[in-house]
């Protein structure tokens, strides 16, 4: 494989050496020369995992090299930056997270969601209760109870950084249950691998991200999963009942992928882009990953998908807002 | 340029004021005790402390040693070019390389440094021609970095 | 007995071996240049091995990384630049032997220790990985907040000048690590509003800078030639070792089962168990002396150390699919699109899958001497090259390896700053290497004493409650009186007696 590419090289090397520049010069339609497709997130983690999966699948339906590029760092502001100021010409397109929504309420950064032009939302995960397994919570009822009747602060969640996406997931669980935002404290932790171990070695008592993150775990008969924070059940966890069914709450909350593109792209090229992504959308390749990893599966296409985007920028922002997390 | 420990006490100090002042700009988390002003809390403390240690240990050693002492290569035109130069370079690199192209850059900077150390002409061309081709080969298409490109030379991506 | 043969059969196939020897190749490549990361190589390879099957497919991934830690001690020991940051704890040493001529030894040492302390790191996987998980998640930030400040003091410890200088560059580097919003507050910290400066400080422009534009700056002002390669013997690289398995093999036992359990903790890596193991073998040396000045000691503990450690990280990522590092983190992923999903079920569902794994870690760690002598040997002729032609074609390796990291020309201005900081350090007798140690550690120590307090309510005394962090708490308290005690017993005993220690040597 190292072979292939490095023979490739090679033979590219020689050929423009033969027959030099004359071959790139002559102009064809879009795509002719190389895409970047650009992850806001670290190499190893969820995003960097459906971006490369999308890189390899574009990259033959369009014909030209997809690359993946890490722009990592800032809670997602650098990468997401780069994706906005790039060129609209097509060839810088990359993964837009939910992250988005919350970043310009925190007042990091002028980018909002109308910095993009969205071609399609690819993924969902819908957040979760997840408890330890030697804990004394069966279900999300009994920790409902207890988060009620304990003290202010006792009980301690974890799952990202402050002001977090799972930490806001809690926050909005909450708020519609009419408690206050501090009634549990919450432990920053770098991402919701690193919580989910912190509440199995009695760290913390609850972690509120996705289900998908706590698989293994889950498996391994470490980590008891309480509720599931979406409209019906998830098709990984049939028994694990939504936050409705348990408690009665209406708090319901994703984390979602998109791919997006600098806003102005021309309208040619957004079509044949949009096209191409629906296309690997569908691809048996990519359902297959998705489902090998245990990510849940979500369509929108460019105008659902901006839709979806401006409802959660409007719902996030209310829930920074209340919490005290939005920028004055 | 070389400072003898009392400077270098003294700088320290310095160092520990600023961070130590810059520290009260940041604020705990909402209803802890503990937040963004730890840490440099912390690091400028321990920093003050190891100032003044280290002033007080030279003061009772006599304050050993010139206060700045430029080194000897200072001394050598030859040294202070390379060195510029070098650093020159990088400059370039951060500033013009969007603009103008990965190729064209690295070989501008690998033919200039080389004649700045005095390599002969004659062997410093192809080495900046055959090293540009290695880096972008290896680094633009093998390792797919995103170098930055330009239409000019661009038949080399 | 019939499963392992199926596993056998599984390895031993013409493609899996190809797979093998190309990822080994490719791994050493990218291992050797200063600024490519293991992490890297390993998310060039993941879309490859999309269409491979999961023995080969983990093989690709396994041999590469074990490779590329291997080859960044290649660049520190030849030209004092450092591939990782494990392997800045033994740089100094590594590079004064090649100074002494003794280049092949040092590396040969490392290429030795490292495959030993794989393998050691292996077997413990294979025989008690579910037993030693389960100690493992019991580390919550109290125990890391422990283990990281014994990471940090390990640094001054065996820092060779001064004490006060090595503590100078430790707090440098603690301090750049608080630039950017990555901290537990989530507060932007000195970014003055710039976007790149949220995402901080990288480690890998730094060292860079650092170690090797600061190297290539001084090679210009001193110009001082290197040394010749001794080209009498033949087998120089790997003659020495037979002496120094049997002269050091506490040293080597030591450095691999610190490295590997260390590695096993999902919040801790190779680089604080090079660390650490350096420091216990100056600490235990009967020749303390002469570590840091090109001694063979330390490589041979710290070397096994940080391969121990690679290897040791799979055992939670196994066992229960938490990641050690960002390439397990990459490669459960890989597991689970292979269906094999991690987890103490995988031993039971597909034993001969993990038994093929296993043995692929044999097999990683055994080519690695054979393709690490070519390799070394390789490398060595670039000391032939002279530096006003080697230099400038090292600095646009420095610049493409900063910007690579996170394709950002931000990278490079970062190497440029800590290249002249680097260079100004050294010029003042401060060591470079507690930066670097400041630098990745310091946010793991804030992040664990924030959380830490933030889960006691703000209790100090939480930090002695759980029996490892009050075990680790003592055992650090104990690290950091001992040398105070001395020097007072010293004051007493003959107030007299010189107070070089903190005079710059060397």
């Amino acid at each position: 494989m190292r072979k292939r590419t490095f023979l490739a090289a090679a033979a590219a090397l020689l050929a423009t050496a033969v027959f030099g520049a004359p071959a790139a010069l002559a102009q064809s339609d879009y795509p002719d020369r190389p895409i970047q497709m650009i992850v806001p997130w670290g190499a190893g983690g969820g995003t960097d995992a459906v971006g490369r999966i999308f890189a390899s699948i574009l990259q033959e339906e369009l014909g030209v090299p997809v690359n993946v590029v890490n722009r990592t760092g800032g809670s997602g502001v650098v990468g997401h930056s780069a994706i906005a100021t790039a060129k609209p010409d097509g060839y810088t397109i990359g993964i837009v997270t939910i992250e988005i929504d919350m970043m310009h309420w925190q007042g990091l950064t002028d980018l909002t969601y109308k910095d993009f032009d969205f071609l399609a939302m690819v993924n969902a995960d819908p957040g979760g209760v997840m408890v330890s397994a030697d804990s004394d919570y069966e279900t999300a009822q009994d920790l409902l109870d207890a988060i009620k009747s304990e003290p202010k602060g006792a009980l301690k969640a974890s799952g990202t950084g402050q002001g977090g996406i799972w930490h806001l997931g809690l926050l909005g669980w909450l708020l519609s249950e009419d408690l206050p935002p501090d009634q549990i404290t919450w432990v920053p932790s770098q991402g919701s691998a690193a919580g989910i171990t912190d509440m199995v070695a009695g760290g913390v008592d609850l972690v509120p991200s996705s289900l998908a993150e706590g698989r293994s775990m889950i498996e391994a008969g470490k980590v008891r999963p309480l509720a599931s924070m979406s409209e019906e059940r998830q098709e990984m966890f049939p028994d694990v009942p939504t936050l409705k069914e348990a408690v009665g709450s209406d708090w319901t909350l994703a984390v979602w992928r998109t791919v997006a593109a600098p806003k102005g792209l021309p309208d040619d090229v957004k079509a044949k882009l949009a096209g191409a992504v629906e296309k690997a959308y569908n691809s048996e390749e990519y359902q297959k990953f998705m489902a090998d990893r245990g990510f849940g599966m979500r369509w929108a296409g460019p105008e659902e998908a901006t839709e979806v985007v401006a409802s959660d920028d409007e719902s996030l922002g209310r829930v920074m807002k209340e919490a005290g997390l939005a920028a004055e | 340029m070389k400072f003898n420990d009392f400077v270098l006490g003294v700088l320290v100090l310095i160092g520990a004021a600023a961070i130590l002042v810059s520290a009260r700009n940041f604020s705990p988390i909402p209803g802890q005790a503990y937040g963004a002003e730890t840490m440099p809390n912390a690091i400028g403390i321990v920093a003050a402390g190891l100032g003044i240690f280290m002033m007080a240990k030279s003061a009772l050693m006599g304050f050993q040693g010139r206060a700045v002492a430029l080194a000897d290569w200072a001394k050598s035109p030859m040294a202070v070019v390379g060195v510029a130069m070098a650093l020159a370079l990088i400059g370039v690199y951060i500033v013009f390389s969007e603009r103008v192209g990965f190729v064209p850059i690295a070989f501008l900077i690998l033919l200039v440094f080389m004649l700045t150390l005095r390599t002969r002409i004659i062997v410093a061309v192809p080495v900046a021609i055959f090293a540009t081709i290695l880096v972008q080969q290896t680094f633009g298409r093998l390792l797919l970095v995103p170098l930055p490109r330009n239409d000019f030379l661009s038949f080399l991506w | 007995m019939d499963i392992l043969a199926q596993a056998a059969g599984l390895v031993f196939q013409p493609y899996v071996l190809l797979v093998i020897f190309a990822s080994a190749c490719f791994g050493l490549f990218v291992g050797a240049i200063p600024g490519l990361t293991a992490t890297m190589a390993t998310a060039l390879l993941v879309p490859i091995t999309f269409f491979m099957d999961p023995v080969p497919a983990i093989a690709a991934i396994v041999t590469a990384t074990a490779m590329a830690i291997f080859a960044g001690d290649i660049p520190g020991a030849l030209l004092r630049m450092p591939g990782t940051p494990a392997s800045a704890a033994y740089v100094e040493d590594a590079y004064l032997m090649t100074q002494d001529g003794r280049g092949d030894e040092a590396l040969g040492a490392v290429l030795v220790f490292s495959a030993i302390g794989g393998i050691f790191g292996t077997i413990v996987l294979v025989t008690t990985a579910p037993a030693l998980a389960e100690i493992a998640l019991k580390f919550s930030s109290f125990e890391y907040f422990w283990l990281v400040l014994l990471g940090l003091s390990c640094a001054i410890f065996v820092s060779p000048s001064s004490v006060t200088r090595g503590m100078i560059a430790l707090l440098i580097g603690l301090f750049a690590a608080t630039i950017g919003i990555d901290n537990p507050a989530g507060q932007p910290r000195y970014t003055f509003g710039n976007v790149e400066l949220l995402a901080g400080v990288q480690f890998i422009p730094a060292m860079i800078g650092l170690f090797a534009v600061s190297e290539v700056l001084r090679s210009i002002v001193y110009s001082k030639e290197r040394p010749k390669i001794d080209r009498s013997g033949k087998h120089t690289v790997f003659k020495r070792q037979w002496t120094n398995i049997r002269r050091y093999p506490i040293q080597m036992l030591r450095g691999s089962a610190t490295g590997t359990a260390i590695g096993a903790l999902p919040g801790a890596g190779a680089d604080i168990a090079a660390w650490i193991s350096y420091a216990v073998s100056k600490q235990f040396s009967r020749q303390k002396e002469k570590f840091g000045r090109g001694h063979v000691e330390g490589l041979v503990e710290a070397g096994a150390s940080n391969n121990g450690a690679v290897s040791g990280a799979w055992i939670p990522a196994l066992v229960f699919g938490i990641p050690g590092d960002s390439i397990t983190a990459i490669v459960i992923g890989v597991l689970y699109v292979k269906g094999m999903n991690p987890g103490p079920t995988v031993f039971i569902n597909d034993p001969q899958l993990i038994y093929a794994v296993f043995m692929v870690f044999f097999l990683a760690n055994i080519i690695m001497l054979p393709l690490g002598w070519v390799a070394i040997k390789g490398a060595s002729t670039l000391l032939s090259i002279p530096n006003r032609v080697l230099m400038p074609v090292i600095l646009l390796f420095c610049i493409v390896g900063s910007f690579a990291i996170n394709n950002s020309v931000f990278g490079v201005l970062l190497m440029l700053i800590f290249g002249v900081l680097g260079f100004i350090m050294e010029e003042n007798d401060i060591p470079i290497a507690p930066a670097i140690l400041g630098l990745v550690l310091g946010p793991m120590l804030e992040q664990n004493f924030i959380t830490s307090m933030i889960k006691a309510d703000g209790s100090f005394l939480a930090f002695f409650e759980r029996p490892i962090a009050a075990g680790l708490g003592i055992f650090t308290i104990v690290v950091w009186s001992i040398p105070i005690i001395l020097y007072l017993r010293r004051r007493w005993a003959g107030s007299e007696a010189s107070p070089k220690e903190d005079l710059p040597q060397g």
